[in-house]
């Protein structure tokens, strides 16, 4: 039998991660994928902003849930932008971007996921990655992929994109280190105080 | 007798500019400060922020209310930072903002007053105000770390801050053009009064 988490975020591909894992490594657990949009508010504060996003899933399914938050902070500005990472790279552009690390371009990305039971009850578990933004190969493949084509962690000669299926990835990719943090946590739980949450068919929970 | 409404916002200093006005301008109206215990939407819509902050101050009030929300665009970055312009300020400071300047300083800068009133119908007023970002602006303190040093309205001699209390203000602060169009649609006169 195994304990049933939902996954709740608007981006599928996070999801087939996480059951990925899940299928290979920590065979207690069983993702199940909750297509919604969170809200979020506007703060630096890491938890602040995960624990909002966290309510609402909570909210949506009433059952054990995780969501995820990730952000990059650029060293020469201690911590931006951080929690707004994406509107700000949204907004600001990739000009804009390099413009403010042409003499700096060291960056820490992380992410950081939220799981609760209950809806009162939080816990954390966050992982980063050390890097730098390096000059795109094209400007078309830094358009169509993002900040992935530009990231090379430190340690690796690979950027994000690059070792995408490759077994570096685990050792680097932010999301892939923080979803193995909860999992090894929570299936530990599993194995103290065995399974309490068993979902039918349609994903509804029964204690 | 003077109509109560709360002004919902974080920053005094704020509170005190717009008071300020509405003691001139609409002295029929008493402003009573409270600050939001909660966060602001996070989103690049200004539409969407004013009317989410407009929307939880009544939620929490249930009285009468105006809120605001001002920042700017620089020309080059027409999205940025926009709705993030607080943030964007401090997590960037000085040094950062400096570098965007670099490329061209030309920016604009907008406020949007936010009203809910008795029936609960909420409306919304903004006002935009070209001008440049000072290449090298003074640091400022911790609790008056925004715009409002650093922005230079187009034809005025001072910054948005340097112009408060100024007989020019209102010719040139978007937040009290905003706080205009509001007085004029409470009272029912003209746009250009």
């Amino acid at each position: 039998m195994q304990q049933k988490v939902y996954y709740v975020t608007s981006n599928r591909g996070k999801v087939r991660e996480a059951k990925r894992l899940t299928a290979n490594e920590f065979t207690l657990i069983k993702i199940i994928d909750k297509n919604a949009e969170l809200e979020e508010i506007q703060t630096f504060d890491e938890k602040t902003v995960i624990e909002h996003k966290a309510q609402q899933a909570w909210n949506a399914v009433q059952g054990p849930c995780l969501v995820d938050d990730a952000g990059f902070y650029l060293k020469k500005y201690g911590f931006y932008p951080g929690t707004l990472a994406k509107p700000t790279a949204i907004s600001l552009g990739w000009e804009g971007i390099y413009r403010l690390i042409d003499d700096d371009n060291r960056v820490t990305i992380y992410c950081r996921i939220c799981f609760t039971e209950d809806g009162i009850n939080f816990h954390h578990f966050r992982a980063d990655t050390e890097g730098e933004i390096i000059t795109p190969p094209s400007l078309e493949l830094l358009n169509s992929r993002g900040f992935a084509s530009i990231f090379k962690p430190s340690g690796s000669k690979y950027t994000y994109l690059q070792m995408a299926g490759k077994q570096e990835a685990n050792e680097y990719y932010h999301r892939t280190k923080a979803l193995k943090k909860f999992f090894t946590w929570y299936e530990e739980q599993v194995r103290q105080r065995g399974v309490t949450y068993v979902a039918d068919d349609s994903g509804s929970f029964n204690d | 007798m003077a109509t109560t409404l709360l002004f919902v916002t974080e920053k005094e200093a704020i509170f005190d500019q717009v008071n300020e006005f509405f003691k001139k301008h609409a002295p029929q109206i008493e402003l009573v400060f409270k600050t939001p215990q909660w966060h602001e939407l996070q989103s690049l819509e200004e539409e969407r922020v004013i009317q989410h902050k407009a929307m939880r101050a009544w939620n929490h009030f249930k009285q009468p209310l105006i809120v605001e929300d001002s920042g700017f665009y620089f020309k080059r970055y027409p999205d940025f930072p926009g709705t993030l312009s607080e943030f964007a300020l401090s997590g960037l400071a000085r040094e950062g903002i400096n570098k965007l300047c670099r490329a061209d300083n030309q920016a604009t800068a907008f406020s949007w007053i936010g009203y809910i009133g008795q029936s609960n119908a909420d409306c919304y007023f903004n006002s935009r105000v070209e001008g440049y970002i000072l290449d090298e602006f003074a640091p400022a303190t911790q609790t008056n770390f925004d715009m409002m040093p650093i922005f230079h309205p187009e034809g005025s001699t001072k910054t948005l801050q340097q112009l408060i209390g100024n007989d020019r203000e209102l010719q040139f602060s978007p937040r009290l053009k905003a706080c205009k169009k509001f007085i004029n649609w409470y009272f029912d006169l003209p746009e250009d009064v």
